[in-house]
């Protein structure tokens, strides 16, 4: 069984006069267990609200969401945000940034301070655990929040757009470091990209939301083998995927210059 | 700039305005009965200071004062988080609170006079009532105005209202909490001595400008000015420093 069943989601939004947006229409998607998928649409098509329906923080109108947690309890969910400065704590260190979760379900200090200075050490000699977060470049404060995510060992990892507000490098730099953490603790990724090249690159499977179906249109695999490098952006598996994914998004009227 | 030349450029201000004071006393250009001379004024100044004459004044002017605003900021920022917090609270009574600090607590002076006497009492309330509502409204604002992202963050990390609370919406609202409180802090030292001139008191800055006035005694007049006016800036500082303390992180 998949570790992330989503079965049967629909969901619409109240528009201006009484009208209803109908987003998803009887939406099904799986994760598998060690699987990175990326998730692809137009604007519009939904992506921020399918990863909030995963995280109970949208309900959907109907349908059912199933993840089988390794932990008692409710499922670890990690979560990456657009905005990193948005959901970053400037009011405490990065260690104690990154050990949130921890904080949350009652760990001591020092226990914290560990598990965050030993992950931040896997990456980076840039940042120390016991910098201000308004210190940190925006690309750190990133890593910050990507670090964050993995450090209560989420069921469900879930990233919203995580670095479209970064340049270009720090971006691939940012890519390639999520790649890093994930191979060194491998979970479900729902990973939503705006970026083709981003998205396939890091994914083993992409799936292309349709806006106008409000529902997975087609799924994509990329094949090429782990760990993934900038050089195969210029491979042959690369650039198929790359090539279905545009005309997928030229197929939903993006290239007609609507967005 | 070089330190020595930014901390020069700063008394510029002030030694042109002791310049044009001299020069207006010099070829009177206001009556000298109503504008002592610099030196005078000065004298003045150093004998009040010298001799310990201001300093029970002062003291208590400092004390009711502080009274007033740090209880007002206590209680003002615990009902303002609370009142934030809870949403049909803040709808209810964002109105009241509102009125309350656009109405001059100057008007309510009969009041507090009939309820509290005119002695300390009196006047600690009068400050307490001028600084609490804006206090409570910034601190309420900043809990409404807190990041809907960091919230959603430490609930779906799992964090109970109380620990949201504690980590993260007080913090958010701190800064524009302490905004309340530097408003209030103005307010507190403007009615506390127009609370001494007006009730009457034994001692206080604003007794000793009353005082000197009805003496028809200049040089005092100008000169115990001339210290509430150091009083209320170093005050200020002095709240700009804690104020950098207590927010330490992030572009201000």
């Amino acid at each position: 069984m998949k570790r992330v069943v989503l079965d049967g989601i629909s969901k619409s939004f109240a528009r201006g006069g009484g009208a209803k947006a109908k987003v998803f229409d009887s939406l099904s998607l799986e994760l598998g267990d060690d699987e990175f998928t990326s998730l692809i649409g137009p604007n519009g098509s939904g992506k921020t609200t399918l990863l909030n329906i995963i995280a109970s923080v949208t309900r959907p109108d109907s349908g059912t969401v199933e993840i089988r947690t390794q932990h008692r309890g409710a499922p670890h969910i990690g979560f990456v945000w657009q905005d990193y400065r948005a959901s970053l704590l400037p009011w405490y260190s990065v260690a104690e940034n990154i050990a949130f979760p921890l904080r949350i379900s009652g760990q001591g200090r020092q226990e914290r301070k560990k598990r965050a200075e030993s992950l931040l050490r896997m990456f980076t000699g840039d940042v120390r655990a016991e910098q201000r977060i308004s210190e940190l470049s925006g690309g750190q404060q990133q890593l910050v929040n990507v670090l964050r995510s993995f450090i209560d060992d989420p069921d469900v990892l879930l990233m919203d757009e995580p670095f479209s507000a970064l340049d270009q490098q720090r971006r691939w730099t940012l890519a390639l470091y999520v790649q890093k953490a994930w191979l060194a603790a491998p979970k479900p990724v729902l990973f939503v990209s705006h970026d083709i090249d981003e998205g396939v690159l890091l994914a083993d499977k992409i799936l292309l939301l349709s806006a106008r179906q409000g529902k997975i249109q087609r799924t994509l695999h990329n094949p090429l083998p782990r760990p993934r490098t900038i050089a195969m952006l210029t491979a042959a598996e690369h650039l198929a995927c790359r090539k279905a994914v545009i005309e997928f998004l030229a197929d939903e009227g993006l290239v007609q210059g609507k967005d | 700039m070089r330190p020595l030349i930014r901390y020069g450029l700063r008394l510029v201000g002030p030694a042109l305005l002791l310049y044009l004071w001299q020069v207006a006393y010099d070829w009177n250009l206001l009556n000298r009965s109503l504008l002592p001379s610099p030196a005078d004024t000065a004298l003045r100044l150093w004998q009040l200071i010298y001799t310990g004459d201001i300093g029970p004044d002062l003291a208590a002017t400092l004390v009711r004062m502080l009274a007033g605003f740090m209880s007002a900021s206590v209680i003002g920022m615990v009902l303002g988080l609370v009142i934030g917090g809870v949403r049909p609270l803040y709808q209810a009574l964002e109105f009241t609170i509102d009125f309350f600090r656009s109405l001059p607590v100057t008007t309510l002076y009969p009041l507090f006079v009939l309820f509290f006497g005119i002695g300390h009492a009196s006047k600690i309330a009068m400050v307490f009532v001028a600084s609490v509502f804006v206090v409570t409204l910034n601190s309420a604002y900043g809990v409404v105005n807190a990041g809907a992202v960091r919230t959603q963050m430490a609930r779906l990390y799992g964090a109970t209202a109380t620990q949201r609370f504690r980590w993260i919406t007080f913090y958010d609202a701190l800064p524009q909490s302490l905004i309340g409180m530097r408003v209030a802090l103005s307010y507190s030292l403007i009615v506390e001595i127009v609370a001494e001139m007006f009730m009457g008191s034994q001692v206080g800055l604003g007794q000793r400008v009353f005082e000197a006035y009805s003496r028809y005694a200049i040089d005092d007049l100008y000169a115990i000015i001339l210290i509430t006016g150091v009083m209320g800036y170093l005050l200020n500082r002095l709240f700009v420093l804690v104020e950098r303390r207590l927010v330490d992180w992030g572009p201000r």
